[in-house]
């Protein structure tokens, strides 16, 4: 690009928080299509908060990603209506400028808000991370028994499970009272 | 009753030794198992003992008896039941329970078609030699007796089998320790099956159909364990649980006691179960319900294990040593991974 520009600053953060308005929000736009630190601000500042919100990543906006998508294919008129006094000391736009007092206070931003992601991340990792995987299941026991009953049976010479039984409710007639059948072998 | 029709006679091993050969392949699962390799089986076993079993497990079916068996676990005397039994030849066995002062009497009528006659000696052969072991009387009839060995030497069934018939009148089952873990005996026998007036309800019966290795093959492709053996136990039914698409119902035996695996994915819900004993089986702690059958309950490697069985306790502790086991509590750093992959597994839309 040509020229200095001056950094975003907190203009970045409305535009992550959708609170920035026209003609500001353009002027931040074409400074992203420029400035690889600032871009690299505005990503970590979306994945932070996608993340902080429990949510996915959420989507810039259609015609941001658009525009970012077409990064140096923009028309100088977009750069060049960025005022000069955007870029204050140490800008290096395009990723060539020096480092300045304020790029200090934005990489100690940075360094909180990643503290702060981590205590977040490995506290809330600890939390979640504590039962074991998988739906709450309650087996259908004694299903299960009968099914048992049912397959096992199949082993000769085996006892039947006798808890399979169920309550007589008819006549059990003396053995001495029934027709014998003579055995067949 | 005569006991002279059946007397044991030279020929009858030969009779039955096709009988003995055809066992170890006739099972679905066993068959396409590597546990189904005649090497697989423990050697030693003699031919005769085999088709003493093998008689037995023919005469079951084949001879109408009426007899009165006596029933019980570790416990002995204590825990025993007495059980009227009636066998009508191509008809099935009534049962019934006699009563006591605190349970009612209760009946059940088992399809004769539910037996399986080709599992038992295969089974019996993969953990156990078989020998003869003498002869004996049992309900005032002559018995031969065949031991179950286990490979170390230890002994761990012995059968009485009818010499006129080959119906089995005795079984005793013993743990590692000795001591005698489940009894059946009969203290009386008829040759004579007996139509009864009253016929009790069937005893429960499978309304899904046995799985063929390739099947079987398909669950374990999709991550559910399938184990050939348990401790001393081989895999011979495996089959989905009715009405639930992703249970799988595993059953395992040594021919003298049969585990049943249930597997379903999940964690088990403890709470669910309210006041219930606990306990470590082989390492693994367990939710234990009931006392014949047991159940055992946990949950490991995403699945939800319910183990149903009626085997010793050493039997039991050997089967749940080869099941999954429940992961030790994550340390520290291992929590807060998995937890941050919940989370990233919540965020992604491809997830």
């Amino acid at each position: 690009m040509n020229g200095r520009e001056r950094h975003s600053g907190d203009q970045l953060a409305a535009l992550v928080d959708g609170r920035l308005g026209e003609p500001d929000r353009s002027r931040v736009v074409g400074h992203l299509t420029r400035c690889r630190d600032c871009l690299a601000d505005y990503d970590a500042q979306l994945a932070l908060k996608g993340m902080l919100r429990g949510l996915a990543e959420p989507a810039a906006p259609s015609d941001l990603r658009e525009r970012l998508a077409g990064l140096g294919q923009l028309p100088d008129a977009l750069g060049s209506a960025i005022p000069a006094g955007w870029s204050g000391p140490g800008h290096r736009a395009g990723g060539t400028g020096q480092r300045g007092p304020g790029r200090r206070v934005r990489v100690g931003h940075a360094g909180a808000a990643a503290l702060g992601f981590a205590v977040l991340a490995v506290g809330g990792g600890y939390l979640l991370g504590g039962t074991a995987p998988g739906v709450a299941v309650v087996p259908p026991v004694d299903q299960y028994v009968r099914e048992h009953a049912a397959v096992s049976v199949g082993v000769p010479l085996t006892e039947p499970v006798l808890s399979q039984l169920v309550r007589a409710t008819g006549p059990l007639l003396p053995s001495a009272t029934l027709p014998a059948v003579t055995a067949r072998r | 009753m005569s006991r002279t029709a059946h007397r044991w006679q030279p020929g009858y091993a030969r009779r039955w030794l096709p009988v003995v050969a055809m066992a170890l392949v006739a099972s679905p699962v066993l068959a396409g198992s590597s546990q189904a390799a005649s090497t697989d089986v423990v050697p030693g076993s003699d031919p005769v003992a085999l088709a003493l079993l093998a008689g037995a497990v023919q005469a079951e079916t084949a001879v109408s008896f009426t007899g009165v068996e006596l029933v019980s676990g570790p416990s002995g005397a204590s825990d025993q039941a007495v059980v009227d039994v009636s066998h009508l030849t191509g008809h099935g066995t009534v049962m019934v329970v006699r009563g006591t002062t605190a349970d009612p009497t209760r009946a059940g009528f088992q399809d004769e078609d539910l037996r399986r006659p080709e599992l038992l000696v295969g089974l019996l052969q993969r953990s156990y030699r078989l020998v003869l072991d003498g002869t004996g009387s049992v309900a005032g009839r002559d018995t031969r007796i065949v031991a179950a060995q286990r490979p170390d030497g230890g002994l761990a069934a012995r059968f009485w089998l009818d010499e006129a018939t080959g119906l089995l009148l005795r079984r005793d089952v013993l743990d590692r320790s000795g001591r005698l873990s489940a009894s059946m005996r009969f203290s009386q026998v008829w040759l004579s099956g007996e139509s009864v007036a009253y016929l009790p309800p069937l005893m429960p019966s499978v309304r899904t159909a046995s799985l063929d290795q390739g099947a079987l093959q398909q669950w374990a492709r999709r991550g559910w364990p399938c184990p050939d053996r348990i401790g001393d136990l081989t895999l011979f039914d495996a089959r989905p649980v009715a009405g639930a698409a992703d249970v799988l119902h595993l059953t395992y035996s040594d021919g003298l006691s049969t585990v049943s695996v249930f597997m379903q994915p999940g964690r088990l819900d403890v709470d669910a179960f309210g006041p219930t004993a606990t306990a470590v089986v082989s390492g693994q702690p367990v939710l234990v319900r009931g006392s014949r059958p047991r159940e055992l309950l946990w949950s490991a490697s995403g699945f939800v294990l319910t183990v149903v069985t009626d085997a010793p306790a050493d039997i039991v502790a050997g089967a749940v040593a080869d099941l999954p086991h429940t992961a030790p509590p994550p340390s520290g750093w291992s929590r807060v991974e998995r937890g941050l992959s919940r989370v990233i597994s919540w965020v992604d839309p491809f997830g």
